[in-house]
């Protein structure tokens, strides 16, 4: 019941969320921005990229209960389900497994039944299997982060930039503090407290790195406080949340946007560290640290078994955390006045 | 530009892969720990890889001959063998057991002797051995092998405890070395040389614990230096020694360096005698030499596994197990590799007296249905986790009893140590779980399985997950710390727990133990197993002389244990060592680790063969000119054109 | 000039007293017996007492009040010894002092704390400094570089490559290096030697930190100011060295400077991975044996040198840019 619940939950949420995309880039002043962005072909690149994620990630998240089953299979597993399980290892396209002793009398037992891009790990799943799985876990991990930095880093900056004075001050005492203790232990020392699992890790990280957040649109709050239709919409009497969601607020949204797209990357990269390290994600979540900590042991083999490494690091990590640096920097560039060109 | 490329040029020239930057001068022997050792302390010494170096470091009274197998004990300390007899005090007859140990042996100086020389070593610091393991607030390993054995021990116990409280109440530190300077009615000095101890039963095995560290003598002045205050380390990390090697250096985290000692007593001398195999393995080449061997030892503290097999490769390690990823390179149908042949790599192997098995706790109302336990233990393949874990290196466990010692059987089976998913579906269903299924929840039957954290077993763990899978069973895994796995299992919080046993001495008294009902007390018997049976067999049987007439009792006890099925048996491990040919060929003891004074090498031709091996191959050279062509080319050409433009 | 360095030295304080409270509301906050149930899961009450009580977490949380020495506490004892001590003995200010006077106890194995920290420091240090100093060098003179070849195809390739550089994380530049330097082409030890965790250190920071400094660089370049000089007629590289580099200096400082302080914590990763035996390694350690105290110690040491690294950087700014002091 509650798997269901989850489900529709995140459905609805995707969908939200692709509507607000929508509008917003449907917005006809940033027809500009849209060309630029369009133009060019990396970021094209990097757009389509990033979406490819987000489709596989939300797939392999909708869940599908089933009553024979202990372990409830995604979406994602049930459309790839034909593929074959081998025995053990065995490289991409190859046809025996490799990495155990090669009896004889196992011969038929060795033989790889499927055909696997990226070969298989040591309990003979495939890898690519493997990266897709990944990529949901990348995504809850990015999306509960950003739920909890986001909205926290965007309500103290334009509250630190409004009000000024002692409020000002005491949020920026809160910011310099939480600045001052290093991401990484505070991050360890949370997960010590309250335990592991996806759910804490996302509170850890988002408690931790809202500050960046909260500068960036301190900062522009600051300047936008001056602006004309701001003093217009005081003179009118509106009332100041009225003032600041309804007209602030949209004109700070492109720097949300430039920093959501960044932020994700950077989830995604320390996602990595904290699982090398052993207090990331639990044992049996699919994940590409984990991948990673499990291809130590194997590049120590010779011949090296290479491709589970490879996998995680080049189909998992690196395209979508360049992808989601390339548009950060290309919405950037498109919407951000100021900004230096990095072209 | 130039100045970098010549920079580089010289690097290159530079670079030596010797993690030490260069071998250290002389006879010195390259070895590894994961860990730092918990403790140094004799009478604490408990787990393998602390006793691994701390029974170097101390002498013991008894030892075993370093190649006669079966094993036999002979004097190393001692004079002679110990003698045995009766003798009769408080009107109550006692047996004896006698040995005296040689004079002028001396410990290694030390600043806690006066004057800093090591002193000589009396009887007296053998009986102050016995004396610290009585005293439970050090946790001393030799304690249950002398409770219940020597007249007085026990109440000498209780009076160490009831000292330790006072003096904390207290704070008077003068109360427990009071305790201290009173004597054990059972430990009697007969002269400054000779010790007696009366024997409230019958107990051969009181041998053991002086060919064990914990026998070894302490001198009380060190221990009472070394307490850990005032800037001074505490005795685990700095004890005084007598054995072949001192304490030179110990870094945490980092290495230990134990160097020859030259107060070791200068009659231990390599065998002369051994078997024709002995001769042909080459064991014999340094008969008759003084002990011991080598110079120094060092040992370099690496926690992860992929290093030792990387540095051991290269010839940094002299000698080093042989992890599971690198297994098919290296062996083939149990010989070596044409590679590794070539390099002069010698493999022994040798089935570990260990046996490793999950316990099951009988005190959880889930697990007290014997056919649930044994349906468990019928759904693993062991077979198929040893081949592909564990490269085959093990053999799966019919009973508690390891290879090579007396109550092993080649031809015993066990009919529930087994895969077998017929029977496992009928026990299960028998249980009173259909199908797997719990029939107070109604979903799958979910049994929590306590195991150490380790990230680097998540395929193991999912292999374990998934042999029950395939029955519904649902097997969750509690990852948790060595300790809290320890203190589980001390609290008996735990439905399946992970459990092994490595024996202390080469006796099954040693193994049948950790089922006995009256151990569940005491860290053996973790599982709460109690069978009267069982119970009164083993008490028969425990101070029996070795003989057909106990391998019946023992035969009888196997089967209880296998129809119980009280823990899933897994395997014997089997362990493969691979040496270097310049380190000598040695023989391996199952249960003791004194054999260092045994080890030889040849510096000069290691020197030789590593240079030889770390060359960087002709890849390497290609790779830097591609990598000279891609970085600095384009950046020519860029320079090139575009310096006009901007001048 | 004093009165500016004092002014922000006050000025910290504050947040040290925030950190202190944040870091207590982390540990002390949360009901002690929850904690130690996130440590062994199924133990019994017995054990998750015995656990807190061992850890000091079941004293009053922040006043020691008359009638707490009469009332069971959270262990389920009674600890009349309580009525001797002061009001300020609960876990607020035994913590509060143990920051001030940097006693920092002792570890599981009943290590003092700071004896540990000056054994590894060094270690660490012998691994971040070296990193440091490549690493900043080797950043400043790449994107003064481009800077000087901006709008070229090298340029966008380096803007490329170095997002890319980017976005590989630590653990994999780790594992290449290792398998790559080490096992491969034998040319580095693989173990309790710097030279690998230092070329990872360098090749993980590198792309970030070159578009930083390309982007500082970049954004001087575009200054009216330098127009002027260029239509002066002073060289392009004059103009790179004597009016861009200058006048960045203070960006440039902030980022060297602040990360001086971090020297001596060193990598988790890199440490334990290659056998350094500092700092990182000391945490890494920490996680695994459930080691609250050093891991508390490790949090108030990152706070405390990332304070001590603003403040220099501050006073820094006076050196570069003397209009600071006026501000």
């Amino acid at each position: 019941m509650i798997t269901i619940l989850i489900d529709i939950a995140w459905i609805l949420a995707a969908a939200a969320g692709i509507v607000a995309l929508r509008s917003f880039l449907r917005n006809p002043s940033l027809k500009d921005a849209r060309d630029m962005l369009a133009s060019r072909l990396r970021v094209r690149i990097a757009f389509y990229v990033v979406c490819a994620y987000l489709g596989v990630g939300l797939i392999g998240q909708i869940k599908v209960p089933e009553k024979e089953r202990i372990a409830d299979r995604s979406l994602l597993d049930l459309s790839l389900q034909w593929i074959q399980k081998e025995r053990t290892y065995s490289a991409p396209f190859a046809s025996e497994v490799t990495g155990i002793r090669m009896l004889e009398a196992d011969r038929e037992l060795n033989r790889v039944k499927g055909i696997h891009i990226l070969g298989t790990d040591i309990n003979g799943v495939d890898v690519m299997h493997n990266v897709l799985r990944g990529a949901s876990t990348a995504l809850i991990l990015s999306f509960g982060t950003a739920l909890v930095a986001m909205p926290l880093g965007v309500l103290l900056g334009i509250l630190a930039g409004w009000s000024g004075g002692k409020l000002d001050d005491l949020i920026q005492w809160l910011m310099s503090t939480v600045a001052s203790i290093p991401w990484l232990l505070f991050v360890i020392a949370f997960l010590m407290v309250f335990g592991r699992g996806l759910f804490w890790i996302c509170l850890a990280i988002g408690l931790t790195s809202w500050v960046g957040t909260a500068r960036l649109i301190r900062g522009e709050t600051l300047k936008q406080k001056s602006l004309d239709y701001i003093t217009a919409a005081r003179a009118t009497g509106l009332s100041v949340p009225r003032i600041l969601f309804r007209h602030l607020l949209p004109n700070v949204r492109y720097l949300i946007i430039i920093d959501l797209t960044l932020f994700c990357s950077s989830v995604i990269l320390a996602e990595s560290i904290l699982t090398f390290i052993g207090i990331g994600v639990e044992q049996g979540t699919a994940s590409w640290g984990a991948m990673l900590i499990e291809s130590e042991k194997e590049l120590m083999r010779s011949p090296a078994i290479w491709w589970v490494f490879a996998g995680s690091a080049f189909c998992g990590i690196l395209p979508l955390v360049l992808s989601l640096n390339v548009l950060g920097d290309a919405l950037r560039d498109a919407l951000d006045p100021r900004a230096v060109s990095s072209r | 530009m130039r100045a970098g490329v010549i920079f580089f040029a010289l690097f290159l020239a530079a670079c030596n892969n010797n993690p030490y930057g260069q071998f250290p001068p002389g006879k010195v022997i390259m070895s590894n720990l994961p860990d730092d050792p918990r403790t140094l302390d004799p009478a604490r010494v408990g787990d393998t890889q602390s006793n691994a170096i701390a029974s170097n470091l101390h002498d013991t009274p008894f030892e075993y001959y370093y190649l006669k197998r079966p094993l036999e004990i002979k004097p190393a300390m001692a004079v002679s063998m110990p003698r045995t007899g009766a003798a009769v005090s408080g009107g109550t007859q006692y047996r004896t057991f006698e040995f005296s140990i040689k004079k002028g042996m001396r410990y290694a100086d030390d600043s806690c002797f006066a004057g800093g020389k090591g002193r000589e070593i009396k009887i007296d610091d053998i009986i102050f051995a016995v004396k610290r393991a009585a005293d439970n607030s050090i946790d001393p390993f030799g304690l249950p092998l002398l409770s219940g054995k020597v007249l007085g021990f026990d109440e000498y116990t209780t009076r160490l405890e009831k000292a330790h409280a006072e003096e904390a109440e207290k704070r008077d530190s003068s109360i427990v070395s009071k305790v201290f300077d009173s004597e054990i009615p059972g430990v009697r000095k007969l002269d400054d040389y000779t010790l007696q101890l009366l024997l409230t039963e019958d107990y051969p095995q009181i041998i053991f614990f002086f060919t064990l560290t914990t026998g070894s003598p302490q001198p009380r002045e060190c221990v009472e230096y070394y307490n850990g205050r005032n800037g001074r380390p505490a005795y685990d990390r700095h004890p005084a020694t007598s054995g072949a090697f001192r304490l030179k250096e110990w870094h945490s985290n980092y290495r230990i360096v134990l160097a020859r000692n030259p107060n070791y007593r200068s009659d231990d001398f390599y065998p002369r005698e051994g078997t024709e195999e002995d001769k042909a393995n080459g064991l014999l080449l340094a008969a008759g030499r003084q002990l011991p061997i080598v110079d120094e030892i060092w040992i370099q503290i690496i926690k992860a596994g992929p290093p030792v097999w990387t540095l051991f490769d290269q010839g940094y390690l002299d000698r080093a197990g042989i992890p599971l990823e690198v297994f098919n390179q290296v062996v083939l149908n149990q010989e070596l590799t044409p590679e590794f042949k070539e390099r002069g790599t010698r493999l022994d192997t040798e089935i570990d007296q260990a046996t490793y098995y999950w316990v099951f706790n009988l005190t959880d109302p889930v697990m007290k249905n014997k056919k649930l336990r044994q349906a468990l233990s019928l759904m693993l393949d062991r077979r198929e986790m040893l081949e592909r874990f564990f490269n085959g290196r093990g053999v799966p466990a019919m009973s508690i009893i390891p290879p090579g010692m007396e109550g092993y059987e080649d031809e015993y089976k066990n009919p529930y140590a087994a895969y077998d998913p017929d029977r496992a579906r009928v026990l299960l269903a028998e249980a009173g779980y259909p199908g797997g299924i719990d029939p107070a929840t109604g979903r799958a039957l979910r049994v929590s399985f306590t195991l150490t954290n380790s990230p680097g077993s998540t395929s193991l763990y999912a292999f374990y997950r998934s042999s029950f899978e395939k029955f519904n069973v649902d097997l969750k895994l509690e990852e948790a710390d060595w300790p809290t796995v320890l203190q589980k299992k001390y609290k008996k919080e735990f439905q399946i727990i992970v459990g092994g046993w490595h024996a202390d001495y080469p006796d099954p008294q040693n193994f049948l133990q950790l089922l006995y009902g009256p151990n569940t007390a005491s860290s053996y018997n973790e599982g709460s197993y109690r069978n009267p049976t069982y119970d009164s067999l083993y008490l028969q049987m425990k101070n029996m002389p070795p003989g057909p007439a106990r391998l019946a009792i023992i035969r009888k006890m196997k089967e209880i244990v296998a129809d119980d099925t009280p823990v899933i048996m897994q395997f014997h491990p089997i362990t493969y060592g691979l040496s270097h040919p310049w380190f000598s060929p040695f023989k391996t003891h199952p249960t003791n680790s004194n054999q260092l004074k045994f080890r030889d090498l040849d510096p000069e031709k290691r020197k030789t063969l590593v240079a030889q091996w770390n060359r960087m191959p002709l890849a390497g050279y290609l790779l830097f000119a591609f990598l000279i062509l891609v970085l600095v080319l384009p950046v020519v050409i860029a320079v090139r054109k575009y310096s006009r433009r901007l001048r | 000039m004093l009165t500016y360095i004092i002014r922000r030295i006050i000025y910290t304080l504050p947040i040290w007293i925030g950190v202190y409270g944040i870091t207590f509301a982390l540990f002390h906050m949360r009901d002690p017996i929850a904690i130690a149930r996130v440590h062994m899961p199924q133990a019994p009450d017995a054990a998750l007492k015995a656990w807190v009580r061992n850890n000091n977490l079941h004293l009053p949380r922040f006043v020691n009040l008359p009638a707490d020495a009469d009332t069971v506490l959270v262990d389920g004892k009674k600890h009349p010894e309580l009525a001797s001590k002061s009001i300020f003995y609960s876990q607020f200010f035994l913590g509060f002092r143990e920051i001030i006077t940097f006693d920092f106890g002792v570890d599981k194995n009943r290590q003092p704390i700071s004896e540990s920290i000056a054994e590894r420091a060094p270690y660490s240090l012998s691994v971040m400094l070296p990193a440091f100093l490549i690493t900043v060098t080797l950043s400043v003179v790449m994107s003064l570089f481009l800077a000087y070849f901006r709008e070229t195809g090298l340029d966008v390739g380096a803007v490329l490559i170095t997002v890319a550089m980017m976005s590989i994380p630590v653990p994999v530049y780790l594992l290449l290096c290792n398998w790559g330097f080490g096992k491969y082409l034998k040319l580095v030890p693989v173990y309790n030697h710097v030279l690998l965790p230092i070329l990872v250190s360098v090749l993980a920071g590198l792309g970030g930190q070159v578009r930083f400094y390309r982007t500082v660089f970049l954004e001087q370049i575009e200054q009216d100011y330098i127009r002027t000089a260029r239509a002066k007629g002073v060289s392009e590289s004059g103009i790179l060295f004597k009016h861009v580099l200058p006048n960045s200096l203070i960006p440039i400082l902030t980022s060297v400077v602040m990360s001086l302080p971090f020297l001596i914590t060193g990598s988790l990763i890199l440490e334990h991975f290659f056998g350094i035996p500092g700092m990182g390694d000391m945490m890494y350690t920490a996680i695994y044996s459930q080691d609250f105290q050093v891991i508390k110690v490790m949090v108030y040491l990152g706070a405390f040198l990332y304070m001590i690294g603003a403040l220099l950087t501050d006073i820094s700014y006076i050196l570069a840019d003397p209009r600071v002091v006026l501000e």
